[in-house]
């Protein structure tokens, strides 16, 4: 197959539009990126940030609308046609096989290198090295993809879709799963590439936007609503023009409480899906009324902890003290019925029933409970009003209770799951990345609840990786890496500097 | 969009299916060299036109339910059982037992606890791989298979054995079959004339059981729950193995029943071969059927309607009756399709724009 490598001067796509069921994702948007140009394009999640450049990419067929590279229209039947034409993507989540070498991995599709009988390991090798040489990415060939960190991983990314002929680079969020440390490199590195060829990143990071991008496009409810030059703008206006209105996230300002300690975890060690162990002898303690922030690139235990605390995964050795009682490997249901409140990360496929509609998911944890059964029937009369009144309470945005809670946007799903929690009266709650990829309001709405949870004595352990929600919202915080926890830190001490060294594994900040 | 269109669309998808099933088994008949349209003619309708063959597809679709409907339940919870055909043959067996160990019991003992001793016998046949599951992850679709090969062969076993008519003994033809089991376990056959027994109402009361039990119990809203999701259900606090437990036995349970209902109603004694497939068909009724008894039930008449109407053919055009194995298959794989584009909503509204004379410059559809 022949590729050209004739530049990609412009890019421009027009009037594209896009319809999904009930949604119109792509509202006649038109936007340019001329050569060397770094265009971000910004917006709430949902706005159509990723419909958009899944269109460019040729994953989606635009219902109206065309694409224009040097000025040629283009038709884009799959990414296949896509990368042809110079285009390249990096997705949110990278595309590696964990078990195969970088080598190996790149040379998947390098399609140069195979023959019908040999795979030319050589050539792509080269190649690796001329790109790395060419841009400042170096990358390890022989490592193996499982041992990296998500940021070389991310680089991986970066080379393999410029070895495969990339001259146009699309890069969706890339910094957010990377420690603070590793954004800044992240953006020093695309800079200096930017000389080189047009980049559209995808961010609702105001400050790399400034840091990065000459031209800004804000999507809103699939709209472009602004396109201009980036350093005209401070980031409150860019911050305004994203959400239409100003925010304020609400903010713990509650002195610290000293209540009595109802989580205590003990020396506890858990094990990965793989096998190894995710908990290295943990520990950490959490008061009723306070909110314990745990701080961690995603991928150092938290999921095991929040699991091993549900009883939904094994624990090897310790104690998780609950009001006194050990409940370590105990069932998920005496968990629950102790009083255990869990708002899963994976909402769409663990914390509800996708096919389930709403009224039913709101009872997921109660079906046995006589408010809802009498000699095991059902009771829909009391299902119904529990669903009515919690709908209203919890201004969850569904055209009635019957609709398959999976046909929810991603907000409307979380305050399904956080309205079933917060409704059971539990005596404790882990949130676990409660707001991610929520829009500025549903986030808002459910911060108010937490904080308001916290006020009523109730302790609350938050997972998340975003330091800004941490720092709203936690007494204390605690950092997370590789199993342990680095650190506790009071909120007064707590700044996104230190937080962000302790979460890349330096323990003493003096060293730094 | 509104639910007229809904209905529409979805009732549309469901006869382009059949049309494509009828039209794919259409070139199948041409290559056997069969008149396809008299064929059609024949299975479809002859078995209507008159009493007996009516009865006759009931009879069929008595054991389809009640098989069916176990399946369904099984299905819904997450575990798929292919293992109907051997639990409906250690339900006969289990029947059997009871109705020649106590022949003199009067028949409102008797019959209550031979179909009972079947429903247990299949029972336990469905608790094993269902347990073996729960346990030790070990796959349905092995255990099953494995299982129905066990059944079929502890059934000839014993027909040959243990439960062999004395009376083929002494006279020597050595028949494999029990003796005629008795009367106190005999269904009434309610329709003069023909062989349609009282099972079919039996039928009707468990499809109005198995509703009750999947929609309005808390039982079944968690079995629905383990099925449709079982890491939520395992988050919500549901024990997901207790309750894929308990839907195999269940699910065996039926079509233990299916076989007790049908030596009780038809044969009268356990021959060999009364399972004759009824096993695996119900797996095609349950999915024909959506999973729901309101349609397991029309579903059954149908695939009731097939194998009367195969018959048919083999004596009216000369096709073989086996070729309704072939519709069978084509069917499934056809059902297979249909689910996914009618699981497809983004096909859906892109048809009702269209339908509206929206989007002016619409590209090809591609399913």
């Amino acid at each position: 197959m022949e590729v050209t490598h004739k530049k990609i001067t412009s890019l421009r796509m027009e009037h594209i539009t896009k319809r999904f069921p009930g949604v119109l994702a792509s509202d006649d948007i038109t936007l340019t990126v001329e050569e060397g140009e770094v265009l971000a394009l910004v917006g709430e999640n949902g706005a159509g940030k990723t419909t958009l450049m899944n269109i460019l990419m040729g994953l989606y067929q635009p219902d109206e609308g065309r694409i224009l590279i040097n000025g040629e229209e283009v038709h884009f039947k799959s990414p296949n046609d896509a990368f042809d034409a110079g285009l390249g993507m990096v997705h949110q989540q990278y595309m590696l096989v964990p078990n195969m070498t970088v080598l190996e991995n790149i040379a998947l599709g390098y399609k140069q290198a195979w023959s019908p009988i040999k795979l030319d390991l050589g050539m792509v090798r080269e190649r690796i090295n001329e790109i790395s040489k060419k841009y400042g990415l170096f990358v390890d060939p022989d490592a193996y993809i499982w041992q990296l960190s998500v940021g070389e991983q991310q680089r991986v990314e970066l080379v393999k879709t410029l070895c495969l002929g990339a001259r146009f680079l699309i890069l969706d969020e890339p910094t957010s799963a990377l420690t603070p440390q590793e954004t800044d490199e992240l953006i020093v590195l695309l800079k200096r590439m930017s000389s080189e060829l047009s980049i559209i990143f995808i961010s609702h990071k105001l400050q790399e936007v400034k840091d990065l991008s000459d031209k800004i496009a804000i999507l809103r409810h699939g709209a472009m609503v602004f396109e201009g030059t980036t350093k005209d703008h401070s980031p409150s206006d860019i911050a305004a023009l994203m959400t239409g209105h100003e925010v304020d996230l609400p903010q713990n300002d509650a002195p610290s409480c000293n209540g009595t300690p109802v989580l205590d975890l003990k020396n506890l060690n858990v094990k990965s899906d793989r096998g190894f162990l995710a908990l290295k002898d943990l520990n950490l303690t959490i008061r009723g009324g306070e909110i314990v922030g745990l701080a961690g690139v995603s991928g150092n235990g938290q999921r095991e902890l929040a699991e091993a605390i549900n009883g939904l995964r094994k624990v090897e050795s310790g104690e998780i003290l609950f009001f006194g009682e050990n409940i370590a490997n105990k069932t998920p249901y005496h968990i629950i019925e102790a009083g255990m409140g869990y708002i899963p990360e994976e909402r769409n496929t663990e914390g509800i029933v996708p096919s389930f509609s709403m009224k039913e998911n709101l009872i997921l944890k109660d079906s046995g409970r006589d408010e809802f059964s009498k000699h095991s029937f059902l009771k829909n009369k009391a299902i119904e009003k529990n669903a009515n009144d919690l709908r209203v309470k919890f201004d969850i945005r569904s055209p009635n209770i019957h609709v398959a809670a999976g046909s929810l946007s991603g907000g409307n799903i979380q305050k399904v799951i956080l309205a079933r929690e917060i409704s059971r009266k539990p005596k404790f709650l882990i949130a676990v990345y409660p707001i991610r990829g929520l829009d500025l309001g549903a986030a808002e709405f459910i911060h108010k609840q937490l904080l308001e949870k916290r006020k009523e004595g109730i302790g609350i352990l938050l997972v998340s990786e975003e330091l800004d929600e941490i720092l709203d919202l936690s007494d204390r915080v605690a950092v997370i890496f590789k199993g342990q926890i680095q650190k506790v830190l009071d909120r007064k001490d707590a700044n996104r500097r230190s937080l962000g060294i302790l979460m890349a594994g330096v323990k003493d900040d003096q060293t730094v | 969009m509104t639910k007229q269109f809904r209905i529409l669309y979805k009732v549309s998808i469901i006869i382009l299916a059949i049309l494509a099933a009828m039209l794919i088994g259409s070139i199948i008949l041409m290559t056997i060299g069969a008149d396809v349209f008299k064929t059609y003619l024949v299975i479809l309708f002859e078995p209507l036109k008159t009493t007996l063959q009516l009865s006759e597809v009931l009879l069929r679709a008595i054991p389809l339910t009640i098989i069916a409907l176990g399946i369904s339940v099984a299905y819904r919870s997450g575990i798929i059982n292919i293992g109907a055909e051997g639990q409906m043959a250690m339900g006969i067996l289990g029947t059997t037992a009871v109705a020649l160990a106590f022949p003199e019991l009067p028949k409102p003992v008797l019959l209550p606890m031979a179909v009972l001793a079947g429903a247990i016998s299949g029972g336990v046949w469905g608790f094993i791989p269902g347990f073996l599951k729960a346990k030790l992850q070990v796959s349905e679709l092995l255990s099953t298979v494995m299982l129905n090969y066990i059944a079929a062969q502890f059934y000839t076993f014993l027909l040959r054995g243990p439960m062999l008519d004395p009376a083929e003994l002494t006279m020597g033809s050595g028949t494999p079959q029990s003796m005629r089991l008795s009367r106190n376990l005999w269904l009434d056959r309610f329709l003069p004339g023909t062989r349609l027994h009282t099972g079919l109402f039996f039928a009707l009361i468990l499809a109005l059981l198995i509703y009750f039990l999947l929609w309005k119990t808390k039982y079944g809203y968690k079995m629905r729950a383990a099925g449709a999701s079982a890491r939520a259900a395992r988050y919500g606090g549901i024990s997901v193995t207790w309750y894929l437990v308990i839907a195999m036995v269940i699910s065996g349970a039926f079509a233990g029943m299916a076989g007790a209902i049908e030596i009780a109603g038809v044969h009268r004694r356990a021959i060999e071969g009364i399972t004759g497939g009824y096993g695996f068909s119900g797996i095609v009724v349950a999915l024909f059927g959506g999973l729901h008894p309101a349609g397991i039930i029309p579903a059954s008449f149908f695939f009731g309607l097939l194998i009367v109407g195969a018959d048919m053919t083999q004596r009216m055009v000369g096709v073989p009756a086996n070729m309704v194995n072939v519709l069978q298959g084509i069917i499934i794989l056809v059902i297979v399709a249909t689910k996914m584009i009618l699981a497809d909503p983004y096909l859906m509204e892109k048809v009702w724009r269209k339908v509206q004379g929206l989007g002016k410059k619409t590209k090809e559809v591609t399913a």
